[in-house]
């Protein structure tokens, strides 16, 4: 039976669909469950950084509780596949938290610009890293709200971000 | 063929997450899977959650290389014209 080209090309529009839309559930599937850990945790972290300006040392405990509920999560969800993030996993999350140490030991923020452009900057260095439909479609949304940042929001940031790591460096 | 080829290899979906992706019905998706079982180009494991069947399919290596050939194939056509 012969395949007319239009009927070719439609079927390769589905195919294409159908494999998008597979690609991006996936994404979500996965990823989802450590996006809302990891939202709970800063919410937790900042939270408590907004009421006590010196709570910095809260986020020692967080994010190994926040590393080891991943890996919890994770083999949840190796139960559905063949394969598991394992060691992987556990060396990404420490190579990232490790970044973000040395960013912020470095390239410490002084001002509420300053505090802006870094939470963009790891944002858009995640959602590189792990160039996921996920983290794309959340980065295009976010993109669109930070640029209307409130000016409290800013200065919450700046209060979590700047005194509790200026404290840090004054210690060292 | 296309959902699952979407996935990272070796990994397996559940069926009720398949048809949800498809849009598709028990029984349209069954028959699919059957058809594609019987040619050896996807793997089914069921197994229990619970008390609860839970069906997984898998893509195996033939039925990838099958299913690229097909859109190599269609790609010719549309080329052709």
């Amino acid at each position: 039976m012969a395949i007319r080209p239009e009927e070719a090309a439609a079927a390769l529009r589905d195919i294409e669909h159908a494999e998008r839309h597979s690609a991006v559930m996936y994404g979500y599937r996965r990823t989802s469950p450590h996006l809302i850990l990891w939202g709970a945790i800063w919410i937790a972290g900042y939270g408590v950084s907004f009421f006590r300006l010196d709570a910095w040392a809260v986020w020692l405990g967080l994010v190994p509780i926040g590393i080891g509920a991943s890996f919890w999560i994770d083999r949840g969800q190796t139960k559905s596949s063949r394969r598991g993030f394992g060691w992987q996993y556990a060396t990404t999350v420490v190579v990232i938290f490790l970044f973000i140490f040395a960013v912020l030991s470095i390239l410490n923020p002084t001002s509420d610009a300053q505090v802006g452009l870094l939470l963009r900057f790891w944002w858009r260095s995640a959602t590189r890293f792990l160039e996921c439909g996920a983290a794309q479609c959340a980065w295009q949304f976010l993109d669109s709200r930070l640029e209307r940042l409130p000016p409290a929001a800013i200065s919450v940031c700046r209060n979590t971000f700047c005194c509790g790591w200026r404290e840090l460096g004054a210690e060292r | 063929m296309a959902a699952l080829k979407a996935l990272p290899a070796r990994e397996q979906i559940e069926f009720m997450r398949l048809k949800a992706t498809l849009g598709m019905t028990d029984g349209n998706l069954g028959a699919h899977i059957v058809t594609l079982e019987r040619a050896g180009y996807l793997e089914i494991e069921k197994s229990f959650v619970g008390k609860k069947p839970c069906t997984r399919v898998r893509l195996t290596k033939p039925g990838r290389r099958a299913f690229e050939q097909y859109v190599s194939f269609l790609r010719d056509i549309v080329d052709q014209e």
